[in-house]
């Protein structure tokens, strides 16, 4: 549903995305994780077509952002890191005009304006000057707003950013809520948000995807294990085995065309890795570690919520 | 982007700042105090002149609206990015020229409101004494223009910066300038002359004030404002800002 393509983007002379690529397939909800300064706003910057890439592409069931900006934001819903709120507006007024903004049918936005009203949990403030609402009453609005034109991809930037641990609670089960038949895509630097709300999680850092996996393979490289990725030159049955006897190895894995290795973090494994295949006969075509960054990022990604 | 426009948005687009502009204390300020000053012009006038004659007051009133209208322009971009409302703009299914088109119109509504305000003065002519209703059309008529001229490029300068002090300074600074060099131009001869006059916004109002409608001062002020929204437009487009 959404493919991105080696996006690069300088600001002046700044590198903030060195060349990000991703895959999202529909209904799926995906967390951008990375500490602050990686690249998470500007990516979805680029992805919500607020701004250009330098180069590569962003795509949108089939159409690219910034060849098809109109078509391909109306599909979209997207939440800045700072909710773009009109404070002097009511609630329904504001909903109302995204409403128009967006290209919602005039007959249809009675309806979508109930419909978000009542996901956000926003029945009872529609009267409300935004201006008056609490910090997370406005990021009810921001998410009603991105709600608005039934968009068959979100993108949420930091949604829960600055709120308290109860607003913080009762957004994330709004995100979850909404999900379904949408996309959805959300920023954080928190770990254990990703790990709540998201079934995958693409690790991003220094403007690069650093890690992309599953929750639970995640939980393996926070939790002392290093990743090493061996791709040979066929025989990787062969490989599996010779590997699996050095000491500190937990596990290694075929996945198409390269052996996933898990082990001990702390050691330095890899050369002992080459050394072996290479006594076999087994070409190596790539073999890295994964962890050695990653352990600089998650030493920078907030591990723990502070509650 | 070449994408046609969608007086939707537009329209959208306008309506919330026309509401915004009346939720915000600044348009009754900005509305009373035109009407107190023009009152104030207008009363003098016809009280030194005695005559049903509006032509003084315009001129008059032409000068408080370069004072007036870059506090109604000042913010009409700036403050959308200054707040982030303009990531909102951005990422909607509009065009460049969409945000900006509901921006002009709904200064140039609001203009237009002051302007009606003012029609006091004429039908207090007209009961008073037998003012010449065609020659006041034609001064509304200029009036407008030049408004129209003044709120484009306080528009312009708008998008080009998120601080709102700084666009009304720019904005004022640019069509006062155009007000000003009228003096360059009775400084200077020939052809450097004919250009400044040229330029000059009150050289191309005056003939309105007299009741006369020229092409070439209609073009003055028609380009004045397209050039404007075509800058704005791309202002927005180029997404050069710093956020
Ligand atoms: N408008 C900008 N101008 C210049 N540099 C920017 C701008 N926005 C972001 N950057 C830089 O680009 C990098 C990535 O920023 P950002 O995408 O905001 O990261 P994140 O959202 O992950 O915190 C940072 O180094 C940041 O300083
Ligand atoms: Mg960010």
């Amino acid at each position: 549903m959404v493919k991105v393509e080696n996006l690069i983007k300088n600001y002046g002379t700044v590198p903030a995305l060195k060349g990000i690529s991703f895959n999202v397939k529909q209904g799926e909800i995906i967390g951008l994780l990375g500490p602050n300064g990686a690249g998470k706003t500007t990516t979805m910057r680029i992805l919500s077509g607020f701004m250009p890439a330098s180069s590569g592409t962003a795509e949108i069931n089939g159409l690219e952002i910034h060849e098809n900006p109109l078509a391909a934001k109306k599909m979209i819903g997207y939440l800045p890191e700072n909710p773009p709120l009109y404070t002097e507006m009511r609630v329904k007024d504001y909903l109302v005009f995204t409403a128009e903004l967006k290209g919602v049918e005039r007959k249809k936005i009675p309806g979508r304006l109930d419909y978000v009203l009542e996901s956000a949990g926003l029945k009872d403030r529609r009267n409300y000057i935004i201006g008056k609402l609490s910090k997370g009453y406005r990021q009810r609005v921001g998410i009603a707003m991105a709600l608005i034109n039934d968009p068959a991809l979100m993108i949420l930037d930091e949604p829960t950013i600055g709120l308290d641990p109860n607003q913080i609670i009762e957004i994330r089960s709004l995100i979850k809520n909404l999900a379904g038949s949408r996309t959805i895509i959300l920023s954080t630097h928190i770990l254990p948000e990703v790990s709540q709300t998201c079934q995958r999680v693409i690790i991003i850092a220094q403007g690069q995807i650093a890690a992309q996996d599953t929750h639970e393979g995640l939980q393996k490289l926070a939790s002392g294990k290093t990743r090493i990725i061996l791709k040979t030159q066929g025989r990787q049955n062969d490989a599996c085995s010779l590997v699996m006897r050095i000491p500190g190895v937990n596990d290694a894995v075929i996945k198409n065309d390269y052996i996933e290795i898990t082990a001990d973090s702390g050691v330095t494994i890899t050369p002992e890795i080459a050394r072996i295949l290479v006594n076999s006969a087994i070409d190596i075509i790539e073999l890295k570690t994964e962890i050695a960054t990653l352990e600089e990022i998650f030493h920078k990604i907030t591990l723990e919520e502070k509650l | 982007m070449t994408a046609p426009i969608s007086f939707r948005s537009i329209y959208a687009i306008g309506k919330r700042e026309l509401r915004s502009f009346f939720i915000s204390p600044v348009a009754y300020i900005i509305i009373t105090g035109f009407i107190f000053i023009s009152s104030y012009f207008f009363t003098a006038y016809v009280s030194s002149t005695n005559q049903a004659d509006l032509s003084g007051t315009v001129n008059n009133i032409a000068i408080v609206l370069f004072l007036i209208l870059p506090f109604l322009t000042m913010k009409l971009l700036s403050e959308e990015k200054k707040s982030g409302t303009f990531e909102l703009l951005q990422t909607s299914p509009v065009t460049p020229l969409d945000i900006v088109l509901g921006k002009y119109f709904s200064a140039l509504l609001l203009y237009g409101l002051m302007l009606f305000f003012t029609a006091g003065f004429p039908i207090y002519l007209e009961i008073k004494a037998d003012p010449y209703w065609p020659v006041i059309a034609v001064q509304y008529l200029g009036l407008f223009l030049t408004g129209s001229a003044i709120i484009g490029i306080g528009l312009a300068a708008s998008a080009f910066t998120e601080n709102q002090i700084v666009s009304g300074i720019i904005g004022f600074s640019i069509s006062f300038g155009l007000l000003l060099i009228s003096w360059l131009g009775t400084q200077t001869t020939g052809l450097v002359k004919a250009v400044i006059d040229e330029l000059t916004i009150i050289n191309h109002l005056d003939p309105f004030v007299n009741g006369v409608i020229a092409v070439k001062d209609i073009i003055y002020f028609l380009l004045w404002i397209v050039f404007s929204v075509f800058l704005s437009s791309k202002a927005v487009e180029s997404q050069s800002w710093r956020s």
